[in-house]
């Protein structure tokens, strides 16, 4: 008698842990598939806000004619590279000004082309810079975060 | 014996039990974190539509009507108004654009008529639109009815 109670307790025992690896098997990959769309869904938002700041600072680059010391005067920053300017902005794209601060998680820079053609690093980011032609005003403006870049446009102002 | 077998009885039921409740506790959790997940998502894609939507709209409308003296900020009852100026033919026609009644409204009437704010086409629910001209560059700043506020820049190529 005891027997048979023990056979169908560790039956019903041995049946709910192969109910409960098998749910430890698909709880794994969906926990995997809510972090990739947590993620997609971030990269879209970002690529959005992206979008929307590199437009009006490409803007402000066709307004003051390609002059870094005015687009700088802009932002109320003094230039420091005479053909670079950093933005910062935080989590939120909540501009921050031209000084890196411990919130800053986005970046801006607006690369401004010479005569010849350049390559720039941005942390581990690899940007290539076309040359200007003559009587054009030509930078490239990009955004960007840690993992590398978000969008980017080549302005140019005739 | 067989209070000894009744003690080993008691306990493996509660073991069983134990086990279940904690499985259904991880699914719950799951379906929790899920629904999370799920909430996340569907409000930044509503984010992302406030946003986008209503500035690309505008700039959109700015561009198609950047010719000298074209754009020109007025107000609708106090609110601020993008007014684009088209000359069709011999007669001169304005597209008005402005927030009233918690919507974003666009209008085509012609010069000399009288603007009518409850007569346009409402375009998507919107709670405020500001408007500031700096030379050549304008500043189009939309609060969506949430309350959050984004903003764009735009170099004009005509002034107010």
């Amino acid at each position: 008698m005891n027997v048979k109670r023990t056979s169908k307790s560790g039956l019903f025992l041995l049946e709910l842990m192969i109910i409960i690896l098998f749910f430890s098997v698909t709880s794994a990959v969906c926990a995997n598939l809510f972090v990739q769309a947590h993620q997609i869904s971030k990269k879209g938002s970002d690529l959005t806000n992206a979008t929307r700041e590199v437009q009006s600072v490409a803007e402000r680059f066709k307004a003051v004619e390609g002059d870094m010391h005015d687009l700088s005067a802009l932002y109320e920053s003094g230039l420091v590279e005479s053909d670079r300017l950093d933005l910062f902005y935080d989590a939120q794209w909540t501009p921050l000004g031209t000084e890196k601060t411990d919130s800053s998680e986005y970046t801006i820079t607006v690369l401004r082309s010479t005569n010849t053609e350049q390559q720039v690093f941005l942390n581990a980011l690899a940007v290539s810079v076309p040359a200007a032609k003559d009587q054009i005003a030509q930078a490239v403006v990009i955004a960007w975060d840690q993992k590398g870049e978000i969008f980017s446009v080549t302005v140019q102002k005739y | 014996m067989k209070m000894a077998g009744e003690k080993r009885h008691v306990v493996d039921f509660l073991f069983t039990l134990a086990l279940f409740c904690v499985f259904a506790a991880s699914a719950l959790l799951v379906v929790i974190m899920g629904a999370n997940v799920y909430k996340s998502t569907v409000n930044t894609m509503t984010d992302n539509y406030e946003n986008r939507t209503s500035l690309t709209y505008i700039a959109e409308k700015i561009r198609q009507n950047d010719t000298p003296g074209s754009v020109v900020i007025s107000t609708v009852e106090d609110s601020p108004a993008l007014v684009l100026r088209q000359q069709v033919g011999d007669r001169e026609y304005q597209t008005w654009i402005y927030v009233y009644d918690g919507n974003l409204k666009e209008i085509l009437i012609a010069s000399d008529a009288t603007l009518n704010p409850e007569s346009g086409q409402t375009v998507k629910e919107q709670q405020s639109l500001a408007l500031e001209q700096n030379g050549s560059l304008l500043t189009v700043t939309t609060t969506d009815p949430a309350g959050k506020s984004e903003s764009i820049t735009l170099h004009v190529r005509c002034g107010s």
